[in-house]
């Protein structure tokens, strides 16, 4: 068994520990002896929709992400939407959650085109969404696991799903998309986009292994169940946001 | 005569008068407090900074890392040029904080010419905008920019911005690192004033070194940078492809190495002078902190002390006499062992200081702390930046602070073996262990984050009659 995982724009993207989601995607991999390869592909690099299992794409800062725009849009666009489409597993976080909608706003009004993959937009507004966050995923319950999601946000962006949009949790404790409806993040296909940001996966073993296995069955690898991991000192970070303050 | 007594107003000195009466006050009530006096003393007089500060010989110091260290060893440079030095302690680097410092130090400030007296204050980079222009600085240091709580600054660039604008609003000599593009691109419409401190390029490392690149786009037209060397993180000999922009030659150049004595706290540096006619000058010196980042900071503090006139042969001569700033780097003799703090905020402070102890020959044995109060920054995702991968010191290591779930978590994806990770809330109890565990003749490695700094520290203090720091002010 083998796993191709993409990483989009790795020296553009790379904010607050995105490099996280990847090291527990490789090392729940290790652990259980399935190969695992991590491609970076960035600005002027061909991006081919039927040649990963798993892409990652992360946030960044505004100086960089404006440079990534040309080359997403004119070369990664239609690649991307197709890999969407055809139920390749995504995981993309703030920044990079932000582009697969239909805009991103401004506080002067201006606009900058999304990829409009999934239908919902963003509009920033004063006041960054910042601090630990606790959501519950119908998505996750609905799939027999831990439907508890935890992590860190810091936004100024307030997101808003299209009506036929399932969020993927509802928040329980912190801002999630927009700060007032209580959604988090964003389940399309096998397309999830959060606000979460760092550590997501490493905190959230469940999600982590639901992107595995369900990658591994696209495949068509005949799987029942993955490996049972040791979680405990994840459990016990989980925790520590679920109990503090 | 100076200057600052004909122009100080009965205002003032109300302003004065009360920031020290509070001071005497928090004093009486055990508390060593820096931020209140000054408060109150620019309530009552807003021009307070600017009034302390004219016609004097100020030194303004800032950038996201070794602030600390730089400001220490230029107040060494320059008490050994004969001035009398007035600091800041690290962290009251906010308005409140420097008034209070020139309040305390009133007195000297009265009857000192500004000839022999020098200010050497560290400022918060996200404040320097505000305060730079009402500083009157004739030397502004700006040491580098590394992602730091960027919950709280936002982005690098923006922090970069911030201070570009404070710089604008002084005539001020600016001391800038060549290797960083960052910190260089300050220099663009400011070249009659700028000087530039780096590494030897032929001490650098060929082929681009790993880690997260911060700023791998040019600041002026977005091309991505070509990397010729690298020195460290994203320090190195860069170049924009397509507007020309490049490291700048710079003006001081270090090459570290190994000191010649033998001590792991300790490194041998050979300084290389180029001026304007494009002699090179070279001469050989000490530095007693450890680590390629505090080879910069000596450098960057060489530069701007070399600024006032000195000779270069004299501060070389007076670098050896510097030490770490607290809890960077400090090292005492428990029994037959020895314990290490320092000090790491940030991903690449975390992956020097892992560097430092992976080399040590005298390793013993490992602890980490992770807080994350506000002046650690709430986010402590940056643990995921941290390369512990390549730098994960062998056997069992101690794990507390607030935080400690995220870092044990951490180190089991980084390859330790739940058996090694030694985790309790207790510090203390958790120091006694991993003291315990580290072999005589050999030395306990601590590494805390700032808050976690400060607790132990103040218990280790307790225990061991360690100075207090806060004498420093
Ligand atoms: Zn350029």
């Amino acid at each position: 068994m083998k796993l191709k995982i993409c990483h989009l724009y790795p020296d553009l993207l790379n904010l607050y520990g995105d490099r996280g989601n990847l090291i527990t995607l490789e090392r729940r991999c290790y652990w259980r002896g399935i190969e695992c390869e991590i491609e970076p592909i960035s600005i002027g690099q061909s991006f081919r929709h039927d040649a990963y299992d798993i892409v990652f794409m992360g946030g960044g800062q505004d100086h960089e992400q404006n440079l990534l725009f040309n080359d997403l849009f004119e070369h990664k666009g239609p690649q991307l939407r197709q890999a969407v489409e055809s139920d390749v597993v995504f995981l993309c976080v703030c920044g990079g959650y932000q582009l697969l909608g239909h805009y991103y706003e401004e506080q002067n009004g201006e606009r900058a085109e999304g990829l409009g993959i999934i239908d919902f937009h963003t509009k920033a507004e004063p006041g960054r969404i910042i601090g630990d966050i606790v959501a519950e995923s119908d998505f996750l319950r609905s799939q027999q696991l831990d439907p508890i999601l935890v992590g860190f946000e810091n936004h100024a962006g307030r997101t808003w799903l299209g009506s036929g949009v399932q969020p993927l949790a509802r928040v329980v404790k912190g801002g999630g998309n927009n700060g007032s409806d209580s959604t988090e993040g964003v389940i399309y296909r096998h397309t999830i986009g959060t606000y979460m940001h760092g550590s997501f996966l490493p905190k959230n073993p469940a999600m982590a292994d639901w992107m595995i296995s369900t990658a591994l069955q696209r495949q068509g690898q005949n799987l029942q169940k993955l490996p049972e991991i040791d979680d405990e000192l994840a459990e016990n970070a989980r925790k520590y946001i679920q109990t503090c303050k | 005569m100076s200057k600052t007594g004909r122009s100080f107003s009965l205002r003032s000195y109300a302003a004065i008068t009360t920031a020290r009466l509070i001071k005497i006050g928090l004093r009486l009530f055990g508390r060593g407090g820096t931020a209140l006096p000054g408060k109150t003393a620019l309530k009552i007089q807003p021009r307070m900074l600017s009034l302390l500060t004219e016609g004097r010989r100020v030194f303004l110091v800032t950038g996201t890392n070794g602030k600390t260290t730089t400001v220490r060893i230029l107040c060494t440079l320059l008490g050994e040029l004969g001035y009398t030095v007035i600091t800041n302690p690290s962290g009251a680097n906010l308005d409140s904080g420097l008034t209070t410092t020139l309040i305390d130090n009133f007195k000297v400030l009265k009857n000192s010419s500004p000839d022999t007296l020098a200010l050497v204050l560290e400022i918060d980079e996200a404040y320097f905008a505000k305060l730079a222009g009402s500083l009157n600085p004739s030397v502004c240091v700006v040491t580098n920019f590394f992602r730091d709580q960027l919950d709280r600054y936002g982005e690098l660039q923006h922090t970069r911005d911030l201070i570009a604008r404070g710089l604008d609003q002084t005539q001020a000599q600016l001391v800038l690192c060549a290797d960083d593009s960052l910190c260089a691109s300050l220099a663009h419409d400011r070249q009659q004033r700028s000087h530039f401190f780096g590494m030897s390029r032929s001490a650098m490392k060929t082929g681009l070194s790993g880690g997260v690149l911060e700023s791998g786009f040019c600041t002026f037209c977005g091309g991505r940078y070509k990397y010729e060397a690298m020195a460290y993180g994203h320090l190195g000999q860069f170049s924009c492809p397509d507007c020309g922009f490049a490291r700048p030659q710079p003006d001081l150049e270090f090459e570290a190495s190994p000191d010649r004595e033998g001590l792991v706290q300790a490194q041998s540096l050979k300084l290389s002078r180029h001026d304007a006619a494009g002699r090179v000058l070279t001469i050989n010196t000490r530095l007693s902190v450890p680590g390629i980042h505090n080879a910069y900071n000596a450098t960057g503090a060489l530069l701007a002390a070399y600024l006032t006139g000195a000779s270069l042969e004299k501060l070389a001569d007076a670098l050896p006499l510097a030490s770490a700033a607290f809890g960077r780097m400090e090292r005492f003799t428990v029994g037959s062992k020895e314990v290490c703090l320092i000090l790491v905020k940030n991903p690449v402070g975390m992956d020097r200081a892992l560097d430092f102890v992976m080399q040590a020959q005298d390793f013993g044995s490992g602890m980490l702390l992770l807080n994350a109060n506000d002046p650690d920054g709430r986010d402590i995702s940056w643990i995921w930046d941290v390369d512990f991968e390549t730098r994960l010191p062998e056997g069992v290591l101690g794990v507390s602070g607030v935080r400690r779930a995220d870092m044990a978590l951490r180190l089991q994806y980084a390859g330790k073996d739940k058996q090694d990770l030694d985790i309790d809330q207790d510090y203390m109890k958790l120091y006694d262990r991993c003291l315990e565990r580290c072999p005589d003749q050999k030395c306990l490695y601590i590494l805390p984050n700032y808050t976690s700094m400060l607790d132990l520290r103040a218990e280790l203090a307790a225990r061991y009659g360690l100075r207090d720091f806060w004498s420093q002010d």
